[in-house]
């Protein structure tokens, strides 16, 4: 069902009243419906054909909420309820096409995680979590027996970790999850490793507090484990790697910053000891007659206001010499 | 361009006399920038971006004498510049 377009309601009273499209909304990108009620009203004849010969749109009532076939392909994943994903949950009732819902299906988080399992679960990731007090460590845990040895290129990647990081040292978390990202591009496991991992690296703290003894472990619900799989990312790529050795900051310093941009080099005007500075100093000797005409002229208007009438005669009697008696 | 003394510094002189050689322009601009140096009157501290100083003159005079008017009427616009 399409969304009737605004303007699509507003036109009919417009076109009644003017002639004309009295109000025009903005236009929205992206989205077809309002493009094609633009179009039908910009054009002439279609706006005299409208007025004409279609009757007035009655005004209908909001659509459900339902996206379209488009929409409902990207926007699937979002909107699978996690009850879903439990096989003993009930499902709710679906208004959903056949064909949406086949198309749903595979972008269910449980084929995400069983598309990208890693490889092993390897030692490594779970010898570097960081250690946080009251908390049961989980280097003690058993993890996923029956693990395949992890890769010789994981296993010499992960080894300077601990060592550098000594016996009290906390790696930082990033290695962690880029450890775990690595590891997902080998052999297939099973979920429960997946879970595993995902929960040593995750730090939420379902994952990180102590569990009660009756609590279901996220690992049995595979629903949850794309969802704790997310802050390890986040982890990667916001968290502050924790500081135990002093020369950690350094080295990370020099690894991840960037190089410090320097500020253009200014011109140094000033003096080092702050007396006194003249940028310019222009100088102009000019002749002394220079000054005088200059001066002249001035001096001479200045007269001739104080006493306009000064070396006049009356008119009718210009005769020369009559003026200087 | 004349470098005064450490507590003033002028980037650019420049004297505008007619009549003039180069030769004797670089003398008197030489006179002038030793005169400020000497001067004692001079502001300790400030910063004047230019400063146009004009006086009438005998252009033909002797470049020391000159340099002194001008020295000194270059003291007299500095002290009443802002």
């Amino acid at each position: 069902m399409k969304r009737p377009s605004y303007l699509r309601q507003v036109t009919p009273r417009a076109l009644t009243g003017a002639g004309m499209a009295a109000l025009a909304p903005p236009r929205l990108l992206f989205r077809p419906a309002i493009v094609a009620g633009l179009i039908e009203i910009s054009a002439p004849a279609a706006r005299e054909r409208m007025g004409a010969s279609r009757p007035a749109a009655p005004r209908q009532a909001p659509p459900p909420q339902r996206a379209t076939g488009e929409e409902a392909s990207i926007a699937a994943p979002l909107r699978v309820p996690a009850s879903e994903l439990d096989p003993g949950a009930p499902r709710p009732p679906r208004a959903a096409p056949r064909a949406t819902q086949a198309r749903m299906e595979p972008r269910l988080p449980t084929f995400i995680v069983a598309q990208a399992p890693p490889p092993a679960l390897s030692q490594a990731a779970v010898q570097v979590r960081p250690d946080v007090p009251g908390q049961p460590d989980v280097r003690e845990q058993p993890v996923a027996p029956g693990l395949p040895p992890p890769p010789a290129a994981l296993a010499a990647s992960a080894q300077p970790l601990v060592t550098r990081g000594g016996a009290g040292a906390t790696p930082p978390a990033p290695a962690v999850a880029s450890q775990t990202k690595a590891a997902t591009a080998g052999t297939p496991a099973s979920l429960e490793q997946i879970a595993t991992a995902a929960q040593i690296v995750s730090p939420s703290p379902v994952a990180t507090g102590p569990a009660p003894a009756g609590a279901p472990r996220p690992a049995e619900r595979p629903a949850e484990t794309s969802v704790s799989q997310r802050p390890a990312k986040r982890a990667e790529t916001l968290t502050p790697p924790p500081v135990s050795a002093p020369q950690r900051p350094a080295k990370r310093a020099q690894t991840l910053m960037p190089p410090p941009v320097s500020a253009p080099p200014r011109p140094q005007r000033e003096p080092a000891g702050g007396g006194l500075h003249i940028g310019t100093l222009e100088v102009r000797v000019v002749a002394p007659q220079i000054v005088a005409a200059a001066v002249r002229p001035a001096a001479r208007q200045a007269g001739r206001i104080a006493a306009p009438s000064r070396g006049q005669i009356a008119r009718g009697f210009g005769v020369f010499g009559l003026g200087q008696s | 361009m004349a470098d005064a003394a450490p507590a003033a510094r002028i980037d650019r002189l420049r004297i505008d006399v007619p009549g003039g050689s180069p030769g004797q322009a670089r003398e008197l601009a030489r006179l002038v920038a030793a005169g400020l140096a000497q001067a004692g009157a001079l502001p300790q501290a400030g910063d004047l971006p230019s400063l146009h100083v004009t006086l009438a003159g005998e252009t033909h005079a002797d470049p020391a004498t000159l340099a002194r008017r001008i020295v000194a009427a270059t003291l007299r616009a500095l002290a009443r510049a802002p």
